[in-house]
């Protein structure tokens, strides 16, 4: 006999699950810091005004400051009023509030009761909102406190032990972790065995918050669900691809992290493979996380080694020297509060990069990233090949321009097609025009932040937009012959470029000596 | 938060010059700076022509949030004032203006055009023909009470969508039945704005039911007790729960008027009031059960612009309200209130 569907079923029936249902606590260590003010508070209000936070949800702060759970929300609000993308909604906020509270620890690795308090508030809560246990533990601390922080949970019990931990087994424990990880293929391999003697893979999520951008994850869309495009990608269409990440920064109160770090391992390392990945990879067979993250691993391990005297031919990189930001000077790097007069970190960086495999042979990829540029502008373009040169591309001294696919990442996500087009008069004269899509004219409001996807997706159990650890290492394999030929070469100084430019002139004649020009934006 | 409207312009024209008139506007407001044509969608808008009174052609839209609406989803307006007439004859009068919206370098501009109709209902979808585009969805939104004005089949067949406000009903009823032959040919979804302020309580119904026994809501046991205008609502959540529980054609919950009651809804089940009670309020559905801990769902902030957009933008059917309807048309059909 059929069994008789439950209550649940039945009311479940037709209706849009929600996109994350399950109720879960949201441990915030470092809850009183700069990350959760400014994106991570504002960021699960946001969520909770779209109706998205699973009903019964906590947000447990942890944190060295002397709050109590009332002042804590009062750090709570500034932040929301300071830097959420909607503000304070008085009705709401009554409702998010009782959401929030706040435990003062310290992470001592060696001190055995340092989570004590946090556990006796989480029973609390847990028993009050009669939650069943699920818990995310977001680490937003420094680096330095990412493996004491995991030993302490794993000392105090709060995390079920590995082989009991299967991606279906209830209650949760997932872990986000921030970068970086690691300055190095070695360290990031030392914080990632120390967490995965606590945590299996897939509870593990590596936040890159570029992933979280809306026109990140619009990258498969358009490749996947537009026939137009895809037939396109490969090396006998594409000229080549350009991904440029500028910021008009400096490198402002960062400097005792950057001193240390650089434009490599601050950008290229992270963020721009991973776009790399995304704009290369193969089309996955399904959109599971691991499915999608396989084939963006493929990309990062299909990039053409780069080691040797090839890193000067193939990679450039300079350092901001005083100049004008929109007409007000501005110092140079090594002027900079926190950072040596001496010092040779890279505050830009040019590379050229192939990728070995049958749909990319002999593409080139040049990638650019700096501090101190001319504005904020991040873009993936995909220039295509010319037409041949006749018909309306016969005169050479005035070749039409190649097609160009541009991914505008931020500000004003959009993306948009040059074609050539006709000028309206009895002559054949050809200009290029754009097709252009801005998510904002188009579906207007705001985008969510990064953060309130990312956050989400750690609800729901969805690791996509997280970078698997032999992702992470793979991309510090691939940058550590660079890193190790810049290390050998002991330079007193590196390349020079004016604030307020767009970087230096070894970095134009790079691609230049590839018969191309980086694209203005 | 949208764009701001940054200009409008606006005109008369002959209903036959329609497409010229908006290329010249085109034409005219490009001179003064580039703006991109921004269309996802026509969205045909029914008014009557009563309701509209004698207004002119550029304010037959006041009371809709329609500049709201496309800034957040571009679309084409067709604002169509009707009034049945028995013979066919052409728009009296019509209107085109373009508003436009965004920054400087981001301007974009959407196409309206407002006309004024006396005639058969057979004749709307030959005006509404000619000034759709053939390239983008086609949404019709139903601006009166469906209680009062009916939709116009012909017209309704235009669109992959019939959206209209259920909040605006003064006769469940005869609404609900009017929307009967819409739901059984299937051919167009029916969007309420009305319905979507009851998905937070359809989730934290679900959400309880996940440690409810099967017969825990029987129809005989569950009271539905609403604020005054809120009768559609509370008739939607009994419905929803008559098609999802399967009870019969004649079965419905109590549902009753609470004479100055702030909250939007409450539903109880049973005798017991500790067996379950669930409270809309305009911030969230909070639910309580004796032995569990409450809990609350939090209503998402959306303003009525916000709301429509939503609807303009789901190309999929919502078969939960479908069967809503299905469930309330039977009711209505077998019995009377």
């Amino acid at each position: 006999m059929a069994e008789t569907p439950s209550l649940f079923d039945r009311l479940a029936v037709a209706e849009t699950p929600p996109v994350a249902a399950e109720p879960v606590t949201v441990v915030i260590f470092g809850g009183a810091g700069d990350l959760a003010h400014r994106k991570l508070l504002p960021a699960l209000y946001n969520l909770h005004l779209d109706g998205l936070l699973p009903p019964r949800t906590s947000i447990v702060g942890v944190g060295r400051k002397e709050f109590d759970d009332n002042k804590y929300r009062a750090f709570a609000k500034d932040g929301i009023e300071k830097f959420s993308r909607r503000p304070i909604d008085e009705h709401a906020w009554p409702t998010f509030a009782d959401t929030v509270s706040f435990v003062n620890a310290s992470i001592d690795d060696t001190e055995d009761r340092a989570l004590a308090p946090l556990g006796s508030r989480l029973d609390i809560v847990e028993h009050e909102r009669g939650l069943s246990g699920n818990r995310i533990y977001y680490l937003a601390v420094p680096p330095a406190l990412f493996v004491p922080t995991v030993r302490q949970l794993n000392r105090a019990r709060f995390v079920p032990p590995r082989d009991q931990a299967t991606r279906d087994a209830r209650p949760f424990a997932r872990l986000i972790v921030e970068k970086p990880i690691g300055r190095d293929l070695q360290s990031a391999c030392d914080i990632d065995d120390a967490i995965a003697e606590v945590f299996n893979e897939h509870q593990i999520y590596r936040i890159d918050h570029y992933l979280g951008k809306e026109t990140v994850q619009n990258i498969l869309v358009l490749r996947f669900a537009n026939s137009i495009f895809e037939p396109l990608f490969n090396q006998k269409y594409i000229d080549h691809v350009q991904i440029t990440v500028a910021e008009a920064e400096g490198v402002g109160t960062r400097a005792n992290y950057y001193e240390q770090a650089g434009a490599l391992r601050d950008m290229v390392q992270n963020h721009m493979l991973q776009l790399l990945s995304m704009i290369a990879m193969e089309p996955p067979h399904s959109l599971e996380s691991d499915v999608v993250r396989d084939e963006k691993l493929e990309v990062l391990q299909s990039l053409r080694p780069i080691a040797g005297d090839r890193v000067d031919a193939q990679v450039v990189r300079g350092q901001y020297a005083a100049g004008f930001d929109l007409g007000k000077p501005v110092s140079g790097y090594r002027q900079e509060p926190g950072v040596s007069p001496t010092s040779t970190t890279e505050t830009y960086v040019a590379l050229q990069i192939f990728i070995d495999n049958w749909r990319w042979a002999g593409v080139p990829f040049f990638i650019r990233t700096g501090k101190r540029l001319p504005k904020r502008a991040s873009e993936i373009s995909v220039h295509l090949k010319e037409v041949p040169p006749i018909l309306f591309n016969a005169n050479p001294n005035g070749p039409l321009d190649p097609n160009v696919l541009s991914i505008r990442i931020q500000p004003d996500e959009g993306f948009a097609l040059g074609i050539s087009s006709k000028i309206p008069g009895p002559r054949v004269r050809v200009y290029p025009v754009q097709m252009d899509f801005h998510y904002g004219s188009t579906f207007g409001g705001t985008s969510p932040e990064a953060y309130e996807r990312l956050l989400l997706d750690v609800m729901v159990g969805d690791s996509t937009l997280f970078m698997r650890r032999d992702a992470v290492e793979a991309g510090w394999r691939w940058v550590m012959p660079i890193l190790d030929r810049w290390s050998a070469q002991k330079a007193d100084a590196i390349p020079a470029y004016a604030a307020g430019s767009w970087g230096p002139e070894e970095a134009d004649r790079l691609i230049e000596s590839a018969g191309r020009q980086w694209r203005a934006l | 938060m949208a764009s701001a409207v940054v200009a409008r312009t606006w005109r008369s024209t002959p209903a036959e010059s329609i497409e010229a008139g908006l290329a010249e506007l085109w034409r005219e407001i490009g001179r003064q700076a580039p703006v991109a044509r921004a269309v996802m969608s026509n969205l045909v808008i029914f008014r009557n022509r009563s309701s509209a009174g004698g207004r002119r052609l550029d304010s037959l839209a006041e009371g809709l949030p329609i500049e709201e609406v496309v800034a957040r989803h571009p679309s084409r307006i067709i604002l169509i004032a009707h009034e049945h007439r028995r013979v066919e004859c052409e728009p009296v009068a019509a209107g085109i203006g373009i508003v436009t919206f965004g920054p400087p370098q981001a301007r974009y501009g959407v196409e309206q055009i407002a006309v004024q109709a006396s005639c058969a209902d057979a004749s709307l979808p030959s005006i509404v023909r000619r000034i759709v585009r053939g390239d983008v969805p086609t949404s019709v939104w139903w601006a009166e009470d469906l209680s009062q004005v009916p939709p116009v089949p012909a017209l309704v067949s235009m669109g992959r969508q019939l959206l209209y406000d259920s909040s605006a009903w003064r006769d469940v009823r005869t609404a609900v039945l009017s929307l009967a032959p819409i739901v059984r040919n299937r051919r167009s979804d029916c969007a309420d704005v009305n319905w979507r302020r009851l998905a937070p309580v359809r989730q934290a119904l679900v959400h309880a039911a996940e440690s409810m026994q099967a017969d825990d809501l029987r129809h005989a046991d569950v009271r539905i007790a609403h604020r005054p205008g809120e009768t559609a609502l509370a008739w939607l959540l009994g419905g929803w729960l008559a098609a999802r529980l399967h009870w019969s054609d004649a079965a419905a919950p109590a549902i009753e008027e609470v004479p100055h009651a702030d909250d939007v809804l409450t539903l109880t089940c049973g005798t017991d009031p500790g067996k379950l009670t669930l409270t809309l309020t305009e911030q969230h559905v909070a639910v309580s059960r004796r032995g569990h801990p409450s809990f609350f769902v939090a209503v998402p902030r959306e303003s009525a612009g916000d709301a429509v957009a939503a609807e303009l933008r789901s190309l999929a059917r919502d078969i939960g309200l479908h069967d809503t309807l299905g469930a309330l048309i039977r009711r209505f059909s077998a019995g009377s209130l």
